[in-house]
């Protein structure tokens, strides 16, 4: 299997997940939440058959990390679809599923089967999986905050609302805190330091403290402008962070991160 | 506020007058003798943190607020500024054009631990169960920034050039200083693994091993490193870092990294344990809502 079958694969996916989606804004729960979860395998057995094809994990191009963004929105959307009863939280998830599928068929990013030496670790996956699970988490809470900001409600988002977006920002700090961890002490074993402030960690770092600023934040915080504010400027440092410093003049030629 | 406007001033003046922060003074034993010092202080601050109010403000939630963001803002500044370490203008001035070994980071960084040190005390003292994940994630934070800073001094790295058959004793820092190693290194063998090509001409490295031969005092031992495997020789630790890339396959040059990091095991066991807190911390998932209905948090 190779990207020359990345369509099929994403096409039947599509149709499943936009298929799940229909159905729960007909409020047939069950066919929505199997029909998603069969689009997700789909797109996993994509995943899965790359890597056995490349002989190494798809983990190395920016291609390769948005299949698994794809994949955990997927999955993330009809797990809190499922979870929460929110109908629009799995059209979101969905959508920008979708979307992350959409630029991988116009820009794929093919890669050899070769990885350089400094990719031999195992720390490579878990580094990588768990930074891309997060991006996805933080990726749901801000479609989540951007529509409890805009929907055209007289009231503010209710004390039960605020809370999933705390669990959520939870759940994604603790995968952004491994993903830093795991990398510091994969660097540790190939380059003899921990952290060594190249531009992708400094903006990493950035990340984790806006978002840890947001969980101490809000026990004492309810204004509400400034937390879903707060979660979209934190989120954009996480862009930054991922593909951002391609562009970023500060960061060019500086960076062992560019890829 | 006003405190962090006189941590800034400070940073500004000690950064005007004496430059960028060197951290060799804080070499063994000094390093280890500072950082017992600060514990002590530290911990004494706590312990008087119920008469002195002033102490408790030092890591209360807006304490906590104010230091995240200050550090978020250089964090920023950081990404945002070239790290040239030019010395022109506003931002050389200041020292942001090497934000690594500027006064003022350096200063809100150091505060930032002495936060986070004291609500560990905080967390440690008044232990709740709910709170544990909370508990492990502020004590190994201050571990890592405790070793990290105090260690900093401490911390060596070394280019060692080893060509097949001649021992080697010395090696250049980044700085270009000669440093004589406690052991002498005798490159046995240098070997290019590669992947199998497709394509004729094309030569892409897969991992590189050197096969070195380590003599302390009376003592040899023969070890096998590579590329994310390094060897172990006391405090010491020998990386494969490269070799002469002219020659390829060919190369009878390797380039090695020694780096003396006596810190090694705190700094693991810390890294460790935020690990199993972030874990924990994913396990635990939704209990935030349920305590909220409680009115707990």
């Amino acid at each position: 299997m190779n990207w020359d079958s990345f369509i099929i694969y994403a096409v039947l996916s599509a149709i499943c997940w936009i298929l799940g989606v229909w159905m729960a804004f007909q409020n047939k729960r069950k066919g929505a939440i199997s029909s998603c979860i069969l689009g997700s395998l789909v797109f996993f057995v994509f995943i899965i058959g790359l890597w056995i094809s490349l002989d190494r994990p798809p983990l190395r191009t920016m291609g390769e990390t948005r299949l698994w963004y794809s994949f955990f929105l997927s999955v993330i959307g009809v797990v809190l679809y499922s979870k929460l009863k929110y109908k629009w939280m799995l059209g979101f998830g969905t959508l920008m599923s979708l979307v992350f599928v959409f630029i991988n068929l116009l820009k794929p990013e093919i890669h050899t089967k070769t990885l350089m030496p400094a990719l031999q670790s195992p720390w490579f996956v878990p580094h990588v999986i768990v930074y891309m699970f997060s991006y996805a988490m933080m990726g749901a809470v801000t479609l989540f905050s951007c529509y409890l900001w805009f929907r055209k409600l007289p009231e503010e988002a209710s004390d039960y609302e605020l809370s999933i977006c705390d669990n959520l920002v939870r759940i994604g700090w603790a995968f952004l805190t491994l993903g830093m961890v795991m990398g510091a002490l994969w660097a540790k074993e190939a380059w003899g330091d921990y952290w060594t402030w190249d531009p992708k960690e400094t903006w990493a770092f950035a990340t984790w403290l806006s978002y840890l600023l947001y969980l101490h934040v809000r026990p004492t915080n309810k204004h509400q402008d400034f937390l879903f504010a707060w979660l979209i400027f934190s989120f954009i440092l996480l862009q930054m962070c991922w593909w951002g410093i391609n562009f970023l003049p500060s960061a060019q030629g500086s960076s062992i991160h560019i890829y | 506020m006003k405190r962090y406007a006189c941590l800034l001033g400070v940073g500004m003046a000690f950064q005007f007058l004496i430059g960028e922060i060197d951290p060799s003074f804080l070499v063994y034993p000094w390093g280890l003798v500072i950082a017992i010092n600060y514990l002590y202080v530290l911990i004494f601050l706590f312990v008087r943190s119920d008469q002195w109010k002033w102490v408790k403000c030092e890591y209360d939630r807006p304490a906590s607020i104010a230091s995240l963001s200050s550090l978020l803002l250089l964090t920023l500044l950081f990404g945002l500024i070239r790290q040239d370490n030019s010395t022109d203008g506003l931002m050389g001035w200041l020292g942001f054009t090497h934000m690594q070994t500027s006064w003022i980071f350096n200063i809100f960084l150091f505060q930032f631990m002495t936060m986070i040190g004291l609500k560990a005390l905080d967390d440690i003292c008044h232990w709740k169960k709910r709170r544990i994940t909370k508990m492990v994630m502020h004590v190994s934070l201050f571990i890592i920034l405790l070793a990290a800073i105090f260690g900093s001094g401490d911390k060596l790295r070394v280019r060692v050039m080893a060509t097949e058959g001649h021992p080697v004793q010395i090696g250049l820092t980044h700085q270009g200083e000669q440093v004589v190693l406690p052991f002498i290194l005798t490159l046995k063998d240098f070997s290019v693994e590669e992947y199998p090509t497709e394509e004729k001409g094309t030569m892409v490295i897969k991992q590189f091993h050197s096969e070195l031969e380590v003599k302390q005092g009376e003592k040899m031992e023969v070890v096998n490193i590579s590329v994310n495997h390094p060897a172990q020789i006391g405090s010491w630790r020998i990386y494969q870092s490269g070799y002469d890339t002219a020659r390829g396959k060919m190369s009878t040059l390797s380039i090695l990294e020694c780096v003396r990091d006596g810190w090694y095991e705190v700094i693991h066991l810390a890294l460790w344990l935020i690990l199993a807190g972030g874990v924990w911390m994913f396990l635990q998932g939704w209990s935030y809502s349920k305590q909220k209905k409680e009115g707990k948090e």
